[in-house]
């Protein structure tokens, strides 16, 4: 009676896996084997910089990471065609909850404090600017109001 | 909105009527009365290439980033130096515009008292409410309708006119977030 080997065995198995795996062309980093975790991990980054308004680029580097790993995972068969279309909703969907997001902060940047409102220099403090050396009452309410800031914002501390 | 008419007789007055005796076809509607100190505009629609700086500035700004505004909106409005002049407004999907930011110049002519008191509530609320709903549909042109609008102004009810110009750019998130900027320019100031 044969004894079967090591590496009887090997050979045995060989045939059993899968031929995508040995020729997979994705990159380690997005290696599906782990039950997906790299899609998922890639998914929830995707999401989250997307929904905390992350610059552009970021998210754009995320999504496509994300869209690498998608296509990894269907190469070596852990994920098939039919997630596509609900993946491409919620890839759309999650896209412009970050554009509102990007828009909704540009204009909270905009937001004005009521202390930072500008206040005129009444006509004895131009009067004084004036004589002090300043070209026009225009550069005298300027630097009144840089003055005024400075004293605010080192009132608040 | 009833049409204009004009009243014969009150063309030709109370002599000639004998005369006219012509039925009452048309009637003029008489002009609301005005009440004492009401602020109130008047709005000349220039064109674009009328603007010179820094609300030609502000146009080629917008028409750079027409689509949506840019994320470093403060940043480029202030290394221009156009940031006090502007004054912004903000509306949520079907919500009131409500001041985000007050132009030095509105702030020289309406006092910090009242811009202190606008900064977070809808134009409408302001309590120089006709011009606030003069410039309301000039505000609603500019975002609504997708390009820039130029006026020359001037303000009455005030200790004394004031004429300005201001340039509107707006946007409108696919959502629905409504924003405008406005870039005055007072050359009295």
């Amino acid at each position: 009676m044969t004894s079967i080997g090591e590496g009887d065995l090997d050979r045995m198995l060989a045939g059993l896996r899968t031929p995508q795996r040995r020729q997979a062309s994705y990159r380690p980093e997005h290696d599906p084997d782990r039950d997906n975790m790299a899609t998922i991990l890639a998914l929830a980054l995707f999401v989250q910089d997307a929904l905390l308004g992350a610059p552009q680029k970021e998210v754009e580097r995320r999504l496509n990471t994300l869209r690498a790993c998608v296509a990894a995972a269907k190469e070596a068969g852990m994920l098939t065609p039919f997630v596509d279309p609900t993946i491409d909703g919620m890839i759309e969907a999650v896209k412009a909850i970050h554009l509102e997001q990007r828009f909704t902060m540009t204009f909270d940047a905009l937001q004005q404090n009521p202390l930072d409102l500008p206040e005129a220099p009444t006509p004895s403090m131009v009067s004084a600017g004036m004589q002090a050396g300043a070209d026009d009452p225009a550069m005298v309410a300027r630097v009144w109001q840089a003055f005024l800031g400075a004293l605010r914002a080192s009132a608040a501390g | 909105m009833n049409a204009d008419v004009l009243d014969a007789r009150a063309l030709f007055g109370a002599v000639t009527a004998p005369l006219v005796a012509a039925p009452a076809v048309l009637r003029r509607r008489d002009p609301p009365p005005i009440t004492p100190g009401a602020v109130t505009v008047t709005i000349h629609r220039q064109p674009l290439s009328f603007a010179a700086e820094p609300q030609a500035a502000m146009l080629d700004l917008w028409r750079k980033n027409r689509r949506s505004p840019p994320p470093d909106l403060h940043w480029r409005l202030t290394e221009s130096g156009i940031l006090r002049h502007c004054g912004v407004l903000q509306a949520a999907p079907d919500g009131p515009l409500v001041f985000r930011r007050i132009a030095e110049e509105t702030v020289r002519v309406f006092g910090t008292a009242w811009a202190m008191e606008q900064l977070g509530r809808p134009n409408e609320a302001d309590p120089n409410s006709e011009y606030a709903l003069q410039l309301a549909a000039e505000y609603d042109e500019a975002i609504d309708g997708g390009q820039p609008v130029y006026n020359h102004l001037v303000i009455h009810g005030l200790s004394q006119p004031i004429i300005y110009s201001h340039m509107l750019v707006g946007w409108t998130s696919s959502a629905g977030q409504k924003a405008l900027i406005a870039c005055i320019d007072w050359p009295g100031l």
